[in-house]
């Protein structure tokens, strides 16, 4: 079971207004290739993918938000696990993509490669809904299931260290402008403007 | 920090307008924190450590929210990395109210001296403008002027909060 294997599973069970947040790396490239969605948010680098999901989650409850997680990535901040079971976001799914490497940068493996369950620890933190997928038909089970009921959901997805180098072509800066409006145009708000020195 | 000017700094966070806290707790600021934890007009997150509450804020902001990360000196030195490479490299405003021990005539022991190297420093380093308040009429000022330019620049922007402000008595 390959990433972009599972990307394309998940993509057709979003709706266009769901958010996913991605890591850095290849998941980023790839993910827009399969769903290049102004509802998508790029690059989140190494740690902070999960845990912005969890305020983007917290902000917006009544919106499906999805974390396209790393191992490598969760791996730095692990404490995150905790602090998800225990505000219990019940519209956030975190996918972790574990290559049991940091692929990105050369292939070194990560402590998943040796003894380390992922999966289990997210229980063990207290996220109920806590599952390993090894089959593209588990993760589809997983990730129907997920997308059917409150949350929170931790999928580890165990996949291949193999991945496509596709690129979102945009920076960081026009990845949060492009989300950003698409957040204040499908919510009827506004984030960015100097409405701010109005205090409105 | 005396009762009274726990509510300063809680009254101030509302007028300016936050709603997502993200928190570290610390002694210097523990009254605040627990002002704001106890109000329900606040989305708050206890994190293990203040990079995932960097990180949480950002995500608060990128939805709406207006967010604000409430830790200590040390808590700085941990969040540097999402600060830098998150908030900063994206513009992203989130407003860092760090209960700052270290200044000179702080009634502060020897452990805090390092926080006089490296807490204003650090934030001149990240390129993260700040405003300091000692006093508790300085306060509301130093609070509301760093969210809105916060907000205005699209950039983090910390208050340091020392001397009179974070005393007991």
């Amino acid at each position: 079971m390959t990433r972009l294997d599972c990307l394309k599973i998940l993509a057709p069970l979003l709706k266009d207004e769901d958010l996913v947040v991605t890591a850095l790396g290849w998941v980023a490239g790839e993910w827009h290739s399969v769903r290049p969605k102004d509802s998508n948010l790029y690059q989140i680098n190494m740690g902070m993918c999960a845990p912005l999901s969890l305020g983007l989650a917290l902000v917006l409850p009544h919106r499906r938000v999805v974390a396209l997680e790393s191992d490598g990535s969760v791996l730095l901040y692990l404490g995150n696990m905790t602090t998800l079971a225990n505000k219990k976001p019940k519209n956030l799914l975190v996918v972790v993509f574990d290559n049991q490497c940091y692929m990105a940068t050369g292939g070194l493996p990560t402590a998943t490669a040796g003894v380390t369950d992922l999966a289990a620890m997210a229980k063990a933190a207290g996220i109920v809904h806590s599952y390993e997928t090894r089959s593209t038909a588990e993760f589809e089970e997983h990730a129907r299931a997920a997308l059917g009921r409150e949350g929170p959901t931790y999928i580890v997805a165990k996949v291949e260290a193999a991945g496509k180098r596709l690129s979102t072509n945009m920076d960081g800066k026009e990845s949060k402008y492009r989300f950003v409006r698409y957040i204040e145009k499908s919510e009827g708000i506004k984030i960015i403007g100097t409405h701010a020195m109005r205090r409105d | 920090m005396k009762a009274e000017y726990a509510t300063i700094v809680h009254e101030a966070l509302k007028e300016a307008g936050i709603n997502f806290v993200a928190y570290l707790p610390d002694d210097q600021i523990h009254d605040a924190q627990k002002l704001v934890v106890e109000d329900p007009s606040f989305t708050t997150v206890a994190v293990t450590n203040e990079g995932e509450g960097v990180a949480a804020c950002a995500g608060a902001w990128l939805g709406g929210g207006k967010p604000a990360l409430i830790i200590a000196d040390s808590g700085l030195l941990v969040a540097t990395w999402p600060l830098a490479s998150l908030t900063v490299s994206y513009g992203i405003p989130i407003l860092v109210l760090i209960a700052h021990r270290g200044a000179v005539g702080d009634r502060a022991n020897w452990r805090f001296i390092t926080y006089k190297f490296t807490t204003e420093p650090l934030l001149d380093t990240l390129q993260i403008p700040y405003v300091s308040a000692r006093k508790p009429d300085e306060t509301k000022e130093a609070i509301t002027g760093a969210q809105l330019s916060a907000a205005l620049w699209q950039h983090p922007v910390a208050v340091l909060l020392s001397g009179e402000i974070l005393r007991d008595e």
